[in-house]
């Protein structure tokens, strides 16, 4: 009863409000209400998660497993991130209540939480998501292989963008004259026409796709035929 | 028996790095323009007086009119106080009419305000240029032939506009120096991975996680706990530490009994972290689910599934507009109107309609596992794969120039705002 019948009835109850609210204005307010209890409560999985994050390194350190060291180095960088964040370490005064530390702003560098964000965790993010250029590379440069009418197609389409958007596709094409009938093979002309025509109607059939699954999935969940969420406590 | 595989040397390889580092920091050094990591900020100051507002009515209450005793004031609320800037000419003008009144024995609140400049050279061209300026208004000029007043009024123009070049600083900065330094160093940490897993990127990795859980931390109890959960539990304690500006509520009662469910159900979810009875945190997670669910059944049917089908409704023959020809502007100036334009058959247009109707039945009817992808239906599911094939085709290529974006931008930092190469 607790842990299954409850959890599945609340369950159905946030879903049925929310989509009641769709169709019916009188049920706006319980639908704002449970919007505002879900967003406090994905605030909440963050800390959540902090703790999660503070665990499993505390653990790893306690029984010295190997790369103890890089966990207390994950702490320490979460633990002085923290403290200058909620402590607004060198905040900018707010000008209408500048007596007010905490209601300072530090988005900018000259607070310790700005200056950590700009020049430590925004290299680093950008960084890591730009290594995938080479990966991706690397992984089309062995995996790509031209053996059937799929694989050329799916080839192709990606050199022609890839050279489009370089200086050597225009090099390459840019003797074509845009006035004849032909000139769809200049290199910007072909990425435009896969971009607004092949992957247009490819990405609408998929979002199309998508969409029915979303709300299959969403109705199995709230009617109950899917229980499978709540399984685990 | 083969032979063991050879090992790569570690240290020659961190050696030769660490050569070709300095030697190519030491050659840079002859062409570069500037210091390396130079930074600049150009700094405000701000100062805020704390005034009050003159009760007016209440002042006029306690003036007896034609003789009468004059009446206590009661209930009165204290007058409000605000922080604001003096040299705002309302401001100014307010306090000379006595609508406002400074507040005795509170200093005033002075602050820099540093707004980094992104290139050196710019900030450098600014510099010299404020000294210039600063200098010209400083000379001493020729005032003969002035009369007093002219060279009093001259004089106060000079002094208001030396003013205002002065409070334009521009300083070099050592923390964004330091950053510039830093922010180098985890971008070399992460791109050292390319060559092997190593000690400096997993040190670099660790700080990641860290810093990162942290900042998502920190946004979700800045941006929603406090505002959404905090404010409304203890409304005057947030008030004056966190959010001075907060709106009074009008039922401040029923607002704090609403919050203690989201309370509950957040204590609920944390109680995962304990060693036993974690069903518990199915409760909010029921809450999280089902919201969700309703917010994107609803969503997702009006804004992908309603929105795509509309859009794929074009009509299949395209025309364009052209300019009225002659017999049509000559029909319209026999019957006095302005000549209609004209429309023309667009070929690309209208096979490019055609096309896009084709890919979308043709890769939904790939979609459709309901038949058997046999005969007509396999055929037509197989073109469906080809513009299948296109879509991810173009999502590649895409992917990889924007990571490539991604990457020249690290570069840029590296060469240009680290080591003052590149401009």
């Amino acid at each position: 009863m607790l842990q299954r019948t409850i959890p599945m009835l609340i369950l159905s109850a946030s879903g049925l409000i929310l989509i009641l609210a769709y169709f019916s204005p009188v049920t706006v307010v319980w639908s704002d209400t449970v919007v505002g209890w879900f967003n406090i409560l994905a605030g909440v999985a963050f800390v959540l998660g902090a703790g999660n994050l503070l665990a499993v390194n505390l653990e790893k350190i306690s029984a010295r497993r190997p790369g103890w060291a890089y966990a207390a180095i994950t702490l320490a960088s979460f633990g002085a991130m923290l403290v200058v964040g909620l402590g607004k370490w060198g905040a900018v005064p707010n000008p209408s209540f500048p007596d007010v530390h905490l209601a300072g702003d530090q988005d900018s560098t000259q607070s310790a939480y700005g200056w950590v964000y700009e020049y430590v965790l925004s290299p680093l993010t950008a960084t890591m998501f730009a290594m995938l250029a080479f990966y991706v590379a690397s992984a089309a440069f062995r995996a790509f292989r031209a053996k059937n009418i799929e694989s050329i197609l799916l080839l192709g389409t990606a050199f022609i963008i890839l050279l489009a958007q370089v200086a050597a596709g225009a090099f390459l094409t840019n003797w074509i004259p845009e006035d004849r009938w032909y000139s769809f093979v200049r290199a910007e002309q072909l990425k435009e026409i896969i971009l607004n025509v092949f992957q247009t109607s490819g990405m609408r059939a998929i979002l199309i796709g998508i969409a029915l699954g979303t709300a299959a999935t969403s109705l199995r969940l709230i009617l109950g035929i899917d229980r499978s969420a709540l399984s685990k406590g | 028996m083969s032979a063991p595989a050879t090992k790569p040397n570690d240290t020659l390889l961190w050696v030769s790095l660490i050569v070709f580092g300095v030697v190519g920091l030491s050659v840079g050094k002859f062409f570069r323009p500037g210091p390396i990591a130079e930074a600049y900020v150009s700094v405000t100051t701000e100062v805020r007086t704390l005034v009050e507002e003159v009760p007016a009515a209440n002042e006029a209450a306690a003036k007896p009119a034609d003789g009468a005793a004059a009446e206590p004031v009661t209930g009165s609320t204290p007058p409000k106080r605000i922080w604001v800037d003096t040299d705002d000419p309302a401001i100014e003008r307010q306090l000379k009419e006595g609508t406002l009144k400074r507040v005795p024995d509170v200093a005033q609140a002075v602050w820099d305000v540093r707004t980094p400049i992104d290139n050196a050279a710019t900030a450098r061209e600014q510099m010299a240029s404020l000294e210039n300026e600063a200098e010209k208004l400083s000379a001493p000029t020729d005032s003969t032939g002035l009369t007093k007043e002219e060279f009093d009024q001259r004089e106060a123009a000079r002094t208001a506009a030396l003013k205002v070049v002065e409070e334009k600083r521009i300083v070099s900065s050592p923390r964004d120096s330091i950053g510039i330094w830093v922010g180098a160093l985890l971008t070399l940490g992460i791109l050292s991975f390319l060559v092997r897993d190593n000690p400096f990127y997993k040190v670099v990795e660790s700080i990641l996680i860290g810093v990162s859980a942290a900042y998502w931390m920190l946004v979700a109890f800045w941006s929603t706990l406090v505002p959404d959960l905090l404010a409304k539990l203890a409304p005057d304690l947030v008030r004056a530490t966190m959010l001075p500006g907060l709106a009074q509520s009008e039922d401040p009662t029923q607002d704090f009994l609403l919050a203690l469910i989201p309370l509950g159900l957040a204590i609920m979810l944390l109680w995962r972290l304990m060693p036993k009875g974690g069903w518990i945190a199915v409760w909010p997670l029921a809450v999280v689910i089902g919201t969700f669910a309703g917010m994107r059944l609803t969503a997702t049917i009006e804004a992908d599934f309603m929105a795509q089908i509309a859009a794929a409704m074009e009509p299949m023959a395209a025309f364009t507009t052209v300019p009225p020809d002659e017999a049509a502007i000559a029909a319209a100036q026999a019957a006095g109107t302005a000549p209609s334009p004209g429309r023309e058959f667009n070929f690309g247009g209208t096979l490019a309609a055609i096309l896009g109707l084709i890919g979308v039945v043709t890769v939904l009817i790939y979609f459709f596992f309901s038949l058997e992808h046999k005969g007509v239906v396999g055929k037509t599911a197989r073109v469906g794969v080809w513009f299948l094939m296109i879509t991810f085709g173009a999502a590649f290529g895409l992917t990889v120039m924007g990571r490539m974006t991604l990457l020249i931008g690290r570069f840029e930092f590296l060469f240009g705002d680290w080591l003052n190469v590149v401009k």
